[in-house]
């Protein structure tokens, strides 16, 4: 075989397995868009879960509340720390030793498996605190995936800021962390924006992390009480909270009626899944509209 | 022989007060000796032109002296560069308060990622000038570029619309704004066209009656038609310093001959 023949087959190759992904990818949300659909309703997206296991569908406003209400929880402790320490890695850390562990550290601490975080965070967030099962550990379950991963979004971010606009403010005479929050985050503010949201999405279908952190149930809610102290207020942090995905593991374990199961997973599927889509291309679009605010207005 | 059909012709009256000196200051980057025992005297309110083939060390002289060599991990200083007479390397001075004194222009225009107006008054309300003074010293250095007729109607435009030489004269309107004594351009106009170029050229010879003027360039005629002095650089060695006249009609060093001959370089 000559090298012609050679990258024509490598290519046909390539565009082979492309389509292979494309079709799985169209395949699969087409198959739980479309089953998902006809389960939602008005009801569906306001209403309490109702008691499955007696075959009623009942809602998930609970659960898609608590997702979000999560997302926040994990983003207002890892937003701060994440820009701080990618602000740290981009611009302060030497390339030392010591960097390239914390770098490995961080890679480690990403990738570990979600229910090995879930098992360690029950022994230390639930039964060490004696917490019991809290949004405010689940919170800190997701920090341990999502912070390194903020780090490195900010990292990338700055680093992608072209060198001379800081070597610009550096020679007018600005301290070099001035430099950073006024000329270099503004410049990486869209990829930051991007990359969060991205990140979120990742968090916001987590399952594994938080049945045993923020546990499997949630306590009946009050949605007219917004004081955070009170038991069954929703902005409680110390209360147990189901998610959504958490919820459509739940139900498909125990309920006897598979029929009923089959409803209410299929349609938080959809819910979440939906909710993922948005946030990807809302990152998108937002990260443009900002990148074009700030380059021609 | 020599081939310049424009040499700018020695001024009577240039200063003899001066502004930046340096004393066997040589600079390393990590391992590398990239400047060699420079001794150079830079007068006032006159230019100064840098030349030598790539990797001479022109830039890293230029660096030196408003100290951005101190941002580049590795890079080690030693030897004195005095500004009017203060030495520039003791602990006391402050990088950030020099950089004020000493402006500097790269060679790529790099205008921030902001509006024409914020390009110049953001760095002015950092050091504390007030809201009205930053209007009017906005106009005063735009006028002074000659870029404030262009850009008059449209101050809140990204700076980033401006044409190539339209950014590097917005540059040097930022630069001007901070009222410094010296400014340091680093090939300023090996990425324009020449009506830019030709214009940034004359903008030179009007800031030279306020500011002492340091140009890198590769560009021979370039020093031969606006400096008053020319320092020819090779591996790191200050070969000669002279007025331009001299150096492009007379080179007392053979080394400079034949890079001004097109030898090498
Ligand atoms: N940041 C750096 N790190 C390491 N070495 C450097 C760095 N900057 C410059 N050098 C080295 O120092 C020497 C002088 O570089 P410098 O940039 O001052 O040359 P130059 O005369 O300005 O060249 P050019 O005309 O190409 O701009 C070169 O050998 C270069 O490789
Ligand atoms: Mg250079």
């Amino acid at each position: 075989m000559n090298a012609k023949q050679m990258d024509r087959l490598a290519t046909l190759f390539f565009y082979l397995v492309a389509i292979l992904i494309v079709c799985t990818l169209i395949g699969l949300l087409g198959f739980i868009l479309f089953k998902g659909i006809s389960y939602i309703s008005w009801d569906f997206l306001t209403e309490a879960p109702g008691s499955y296991i007696l075959g009623e569908v009942g809602g998930i406003a609970p659960m898609l509340f608590n997702s979000f209400y999560l997302l926040i929880l994990t983003m207002i402790i890892t937003l701060p720390i994440g820009i701080g320490g990618g602000i740290y890695m981009a611009e302060y850390a030497k390339p030392t030793r010591f960097t390239k562990f914390l770098r490995l550290c961080m890679e480690v601490m990403s990738s570990l498996p979600s229910i090995i975080i879930g098992l360690f965070g029950l022994l230390l967030l639930v039964q060490y605190t004696g917490w019991g099962y809290t949004l405010a550990g689940g919170a800190l379950a997701l920090t341990i995936f999502n912070l390194p991963l903020m780090v490195r979004v900010v990292e990338q971010a700055i680093t992608a800021v072209p060198k001379d606009q800081k070597e610009a403010s550096l020679a007018l005479g600005i301290t070099h962390w001035q430099t950073i929050t006024k000329i270099m985050l503004p410049v990486a503010l869209p990829g930051i924006v991007t990359g969060t949201i991205l990140a979120a999405g990742r968090i916001f279908g987590e399952a594994a992390a938080l049945l045993f952190t923020a546990g499997m149930s949630s306590p009946n809610l009050d949605f007219t009480n917004w004081d955070p102290t009170a038991v069954s207020s929703p902005l409680n942090p110390f209360r147990p909270a189901a998610t959504l995905s958490v919820y459509i593991w739940k139900v498909n374990s125990d309920s006897l009626s598979t029929q009923t199961a089959a409803i209410v997973s299929g349609g938080s599927a959809f819910i979440l899944i939906c909710v993922v889509l948005l946030f990807t291309i809302f990152a998108r679009l937002l990260g443009k509209y900002i990148y074009r605010r700030l380059t021609s207005s | 022989m020599l081939d310049f059909p424009y040499v700018k012709k020695r001024d009577a009256d240039l200063s003899t007060n001066v502004t930046v000196k340096t004393n066997k200051l040589n600079v390393y980057y990590g391992s590398s000796h990239a400047l060699k025992d420079i001794n150079i005297t830079l007068y006032d309110k006159t230019i100064t032109a840098f030349i030598g083939p790539s990797g001479c060390g022109k830039s890293t002289l230029l660096r030196s002296i408003n100290r951005m060599n101190d941002t580049i991990p590795g890079a080690k200083i030693t030897g004195d560069i005095f500004i009017d007479g203060v030495n520039i390397q003791t602990e006391s001075i402050q990088a950030t308060a020099l950089r004020k004194h000493v402006g500097m222009v790269f060679q790529k225009p790099n205008p921030f990622f902001k509006s024409i107006f914020e390009n110049i008054a953001f760095a002015l309300r950092i050091h504390g000038v007030s809201k009205k003074d930053i209007e009017a010293v906005v106009e005063e250095s735009l006028k002074r570029v000659g870029l404030w007729d262009e850009v008059k109607d449209r101050l809140q435009d990204s700076a980033l619309q401006l044409s190539g030489g339209q950014q590097q004269r917005l540059c040097i309107a930022r630069t001007i704004a901070m009222n410094p004594s010296i400014i340091l351009l680093d090939e300023p106009t090996s990425a324009l066209d020449p009506i830019s170029t030709e214009k940034i050229e004359q903008l030179l010879q009007e800031l030279k009656r306020d500011f002492t003027i340091v140009i890198v360039t590769h560009n021979m005629h370039q020093a031969a038609r606006i400096s008053d002095y020319t320092a020819y650089f090779h591996l790191g060695n200050m070969v000669e310093i002279g007025h331009t006249e001299q150096i492009f009609t007379a080179p007392q060093q053979s080394r400079t001959h034949d890079y001004l001959s097109g030898k090498f370089g």
